[in-house]
């Protein structure tokens, strides 16, 4: 039997496959990218890019705790103008589709990256990301009311010649609301689930263990969190939504595809062993293969209570 | 080439208190291993996440040595690495230290600090050079005894000091470096606490002088951004724009 690894993502076109690497642990460094290299990726997100550069957080930014890592990062970037710049010269060669990752201020800024990226040839699409924990008034004031996420999809939409992918946080998909503004204003897709808000406290020095008040958590501990909101989500929009959140293994990629993710993401787990996405599509190949399943969605459409 | 390898313990051997000097097999990462870089290990067998940075302590011509002090779970974990038990390893990374053909070099390395200096002190003497070392250690009981020994056989003069004891000799490296005509080298390296670090800039920092930082990182491989530190340059990646730096171009206010 021949079975379909390829996954159809609406507006955004077809991947070949569908592991994608999620935004901020994609990045074209070079040891990265030998290890990556002839690895089954679909698309990769870059790292998020703001209007202007931006310096990131204070040390520490990382935090591991059991199942889990905190990152406060603070979207370190060198803004959207060097991005453009040196676009070919560090993208040109890496052999994956790209999709870019924004972030704004203001719907005026949004529009404003999303115009000059423009300029670039072949991306497969824009991220638009609304809800970065890490950064005070930025993404998160968009994230507060569904009406504003629809008001940047649709600027965005209207001024780039690339689909959108709305990327919402854990508390934008407590339900479909905000989900439905994005759809309904033009996003190609929906990406869930972006970092959970979370903190953690140095009690012997009496402040916070990351250099910024907090960071946005990943890693297994939130995989089942995302799993329910992607099965939600998925049932209430129909854009194709991508899965991501603590994906760890096949099995983990193949359950997310099971509650209803067209594609997958991932992320934390990427950048401790970026062989993951082979070791993921084995399994995924093999699970399709025992099951006698033909083509990705069927996974999702054998999903019974 | 960064490779992914699975490598087997050949050996683990406590060498203080709190640190072993663990021995893998390694083709391909022991080959290509410069002075100064690093290697990514896996601890997920141990229940980690993230992978542990450590540098490359010495190799062969199939083996790599690590120097891993226990400061967590992570690393007891690895403390408790038994013979043929296998760990994936990525590596190698980071860009390391540069050797002057034939100069007189000076060592300086603060507890596990003086696991970077080792290939670097083999590579001096192999390039015509030669060095000294000043090692210190809070205790006398966090002494590696036989990671000094290792050093002893490539570094001309070895002076070994505790910050508190009386064996070999009470003070820190500073107070070592008193006793010296420290200024009479053609370049210094260095590694080890950042406090013991930022006491040497007033001292080397207008010399030829390297420093290797360590920092805690999520991926090592440049890609997250999560081991970022202020230079004089803006913002460099410990992991990939270093962990080697020169030591005047670290804000060493920020760190």
């Amino acid at each position: 039997m021949i079975c379909d690894h390829s996954v159809e993502l609406g507006a955004i076109g077809s991947l070949a496959s569908p592991v994608m690497i999620s935004s901020g642990t994609f990045g074209v460094a070079k040891p990265y990218m030998e290890l990556l290299r002839g690895q089954p990726v679909g698309a990769v997100v870059t790292k998020t890019i703001t209007l202007n550069p931006k310096a990131g957080n204070p040390q520490p930014r990382i935090y591991e705790g059991p199942c889990y890592l905190i990152n406060s990062i603070g979207l370190e970037n060198q803004g959207v103008d060097r991005f453009v710049d040196f676009y070919n010269d560090e993208y040109g060669e890496i052999g994956f589709p790209v999709i870019v990752s924004i972030s704004g201020n203001s719907v005026d800024e949004f529009v404003t990256i999303a115009r000059k990226l423009n300029s670039i040839d072949g991306l497969l699409g824009l991220e638009l990301n609304l809800s970065c924990p890490n950064v005070d008034g930025e993404g998160l004031a968009f994230g507060s009311v569904p009406e504003r996420i629809g008001e940047v999809v649709k600027a965005c939409g209207s001024c780039s010649r690339f689909p959108l992918i709305a990327k919402l946080s854990p508390f934008q998909a407590i339900d479909d609301s905000f989900a439905l503004a994005a759809a309904r204003a033009g996003a190609a897709a929906i990406s869930l689930i972006n970092t959970v808000p979370a903190m953690v406290l140095d009690i012997h020095r009496f402040r916070p263990a990351t250099g910024a008040l907090s960071g946005g958590m990943s890693g297994p501990a939130v995989k089942p969190i995302a799993l329910k909101m992607i099965y939600e989500i998925s049932r209430s929009v129909d854009i194709p939504v991508i899965g991501m959140g603590g994906i760890a293994s096949g099995e983990d990629a193949i359950e997310f595809l099971m509650a209803g993710a067209r594609a997958i993401s991932i992320g934390t787990m990427n950048m401790v062993d970026p062989s993951l996405p082979g070791q993921i599509m084995g399994k995924i190949a093999g699970f399709m293969e025992r099951h006698d399943i033909e083509n990705l969605p069927e996974i999702s459409r054998r999903f019974h209570l | 080439m960064t490779v992914s390898e699975n490598c087997a313990v050949i050996s683990n051997k406590s060498v203080s208190i709190d640190e072993n000097l663990i021995t893998f097999s390694s083709e391909k990462i022991a080959h290509s291993a410069l002075p100064g870089q690093f290697v990514e290990v896996s601890c997920s067998d141990g229940g980690m996440l993230l992978r542990r940075p450590f540098s490359v302590y010495d190799t062969t011509a199939e083996s790599l040595s690590l120097f891993v002090k226990s400061v967590g779970r992570g690393t007891r974990w690895l403390g408790g690495l038994r013979e043929g038990e296998k760990v994936n390893i990525i590596g190698p990374l980071g860009k390391g230290f540069s050797i002057d053909e034939g100069s007189r070099s000076l060592l300086i390395g603060g507890g596990c600090g003086v696991a970077s200096l080792r290939l670097l002190s083999k590579a001096i003497v192999e390039a015509g050079g030669e060095c000294d070392a000043i090692f210190g250690f809070r205790k006398r009981e966090e002494i590696p005894e036989t990671i000094v020994g290792d050093f002893s056989r490539t570094a001309r003069r070895l002076t070994v000091t505790v910050d508190s004891g009386d064996y070999p000799v009470r003070g820190n490296v500073m107070d070592r470096l008193a006793e010296i005509e420290f200024d009479r080298y053609g370049r210094y390296y260095c590694c080890g606490p950042t406090a013991m670090l930022r006491a040497l800039v007033p001292l080397l920092s207008l010399k030829t002088t390297e420093v290797s930082l360590e920092a805690k990182m999520a991926c090592g491989l440049g890609v997250c951004y999560g081991c970022t530190i202020n230079t004089d340059r803006g913002g460099k990646r410990v992991c990939y724009d270093g962990p080697v730096f020169t030591m005047k171009e670290v804000e060493w206010n920020d760190l």
